[in-house]
């Protein structure tokens, strides 16, 4: 019935992975996408050797295709490299979510992706 | 009703077009006029002595004399702009800001559109005036009588609002408030930016001191917009942008230019201005009146009607704005409880229906509903009840697959 709201991307939006508040994070970072109000932030939590992405969590509000994003994204970073996972293409996590969200709504869809990316610039 | 009027209809039969509020399709004779400038006599006005640029000229002032027709006033007081959002930030730097001084208020609601808030708020900010942005009535309506009493407190520099929301649809029933408006000798400016497609504006009932609407909504071409100003307001004001064609000539006297302002109304149409949009915007409302006000009220008052019907109950919907039928225009703002409105919107773009979502530039309007961002369903002539039914069908399948709670 919906290219866009196919089943296994709605599944993650109403119930998110990785959602939710990181006690001490090592990374963190907040990202508005001002033209829909979506607000995302994420925290990561890092292994010894301060490389390994051991955790991450994302909150705040957004559409359906930002929260699903989020979900996805956790779950193929958890356990990278973060040189990995700062070079993670936003085609990559498109795949993972199943769509061709279109240049309007490519925003959404990879918020999470783009407030991770920062996260990692800011301790870098 | 009129779909065969639009070539876009016909090329795409199955489009579901409801955001007339963003913009109106464009019928044939407004594509005809303007590809006729085009090809046949696309010269430059006012300066050519050539038969085409006669023609061009002939043709360009002739759109003014329709647009004063349409509003009934004087051509020398229809200023040619690029849009409404400019004609606001013309009256605010050139009539205002000269005449503004420090602590007094600038009067606006909280409907308004961004482009009636964010010029007078800078020219507020940098004059040490104050921007009074009235809250909406607890039914979300326009406050007049909050705004009359503004008005009588003597501090009033400027009242502007909107004569229709673009979120709510509420059309405002102003003539009072500017009645009262002109008895304090406060000037007026309304934004008919979503009005001027519904409702005849006639200026000699309505007694504002200024008026601005957007070619593109009433169905003309992008690139051009209208503002109306009462003669000695316009004669009295200086030119806002220079350059040429708003100067007769620029003498050098000691090494000193002393340029020599045009006459009205070219003294505020600095450059060339959109030659092919004026003739086109010319056709448009000419198209209007071919198919008379009575009609065009008739079918808004019917779509009103309907649309209230199948909106106002939608489950997990909250639909904004009056509920009564003769207090608004076809245009349908709705909340849902949990689904995004992007969500929504993209939903019934899959489905081949044409919706805006998100904040429609009133960011303070919908934090006076409390809400984010709505979807917006909004109507021209071209649409039909079955158009708003198919809509409603599929916000009801849309939040039957995208609300998290179900």
């Amino acid at each position: 019935m919906s290219d866009l709201y196919r089943m296994q991307l709605l599944e993650h939006y109403r119930h998110p992975n990785h959602w939710g508040i990181l006690a001490a994070p090592d990374l963190r970072a907040e990202l508005d996408n001002p033209t829909c109000g979506d607000r995302l932030a994420v925290g990561i939590r890092l292994a010894a050797d301060g490389q390994t992405i051991t955790d991450v969590a994302f909150t705040g509000e957004g559409c359906a295709l930002a929260i699903a994003g989020a979900s996805m994204l956790g779950d193929l970073i958890i356990g990278q490299k973060l040189s990995v996972a700062a070079a993670l293409p936003k085609e990559k996590l498109l795949v993972e979510m199943g769509i061709d969200p279109g240049p309007t709504r490519l925003k959404c869809a990879i918020l999470a992706l783009a407030v991770t990316k920062q996260a990692m610039l800011l301790t870098e | 009703m009129f779909k065969n009027h639009f070539p876009i209809l016909n090329h795409q039969s199955d489009l579901v077009y409801l955001d007339s509020a963003a913009t109106a399709l464009k019928p044939k004779p407004v594509i005809e006029a303007t590809v006729n400038y085009l090809q046949e006599y696309s010269a430059n006005i006012h300066r050519g002595l050539y038969p085409l640029a006669e023609r061009a000229t002939a043709a360009y002032e002739g759109a003014r004399l329709t647009v004063a027709y349409f509003l009934q006033v004087a051509p020398e007081e229809i200023i040619f702009t690029k849009n409404a959002t400019e004609g606001i930030n013309l009256v605010a730097e050139s009539f205002l800001r000269p005449r503004l001084k420090s602590g007094q208020k600038i009067v606006v609601s909280a409907a308004e559109h961004h482009s009636n808030l964010l010029p007078w708020w800078r020219l507020a900010q940098e004059t040490d005036a104050e921007l009074i942005t009235v809250p909406l009535t607890v039914d979300g309506r326009l406050n007049l009588s909050a705004m009359a009493e503004f008005v009588a407190d003597g501090s009033v520099a400027m009242l502007s609002l909107t004569l229709a929301s673009n979120v709510t649809g509420e059309l405002v029933l102003v003539s009072e408030l500017l009645q009262a408006a002109k008895a304090a000798g406060v000037p007026t400016l309304l934004d008919a930016a979503q009005a001027a497609a519904h409702v005849p504006l006639d200026m000699a009932q309505l007694p504002a001191d200024f008026l601005v609407f957007s070619g593109h909504k009433v169905y003309g071409p992008t690139g051009i917009g209208v503002l109306f100003g009462r003669r000695e307001h316009l004669s009295a004001m200086p030119p806002w942008q220079l350059g040429g064609d708003m100067v007769t000539t620029v003498h050098i006297k000691s090494g000193q230019l002393q340029p020599v302002w045009s006459d009205l109304p070219g003294k505020f149409e600095a450059g060339t201005p959109p030659i092919a949009e004026a003739i086109g915007l010319a056709a448009a409302l000419t198209w209007m009146k071919e198919i008379g006000t009575v009609v065009l009220a008739r079918h808004d008052a019917e779509l009103t009607e309907h649309g209230l019907n199948v909106f106002s109950g939608l489950p997990g919907f909250q639909l904004l704005g009056p509920t009564n039928p003769v207090d608004r225009l076809p245009i349908f703002s709705l909340v849902h409880e949990r689904i995004h409105s992007h969500d929504l919107a993209s939903f019934l773009a899959e489905q081949g229906i044409a919706v805006r979502a998100g904040q429609h530039c009133a960011a303070p309007l919908l934090q006076q509903f409390g809400a984010s961002s709505a979807i917006r369903i909004s109507c021209g002539v071209y649409t039909d009840k079955i158009d708003l039914d198919a809509a409603a069908k599929a916000l009801t399948a849309a939040s039957q697959l995208l609300d998290p709670h179900v």
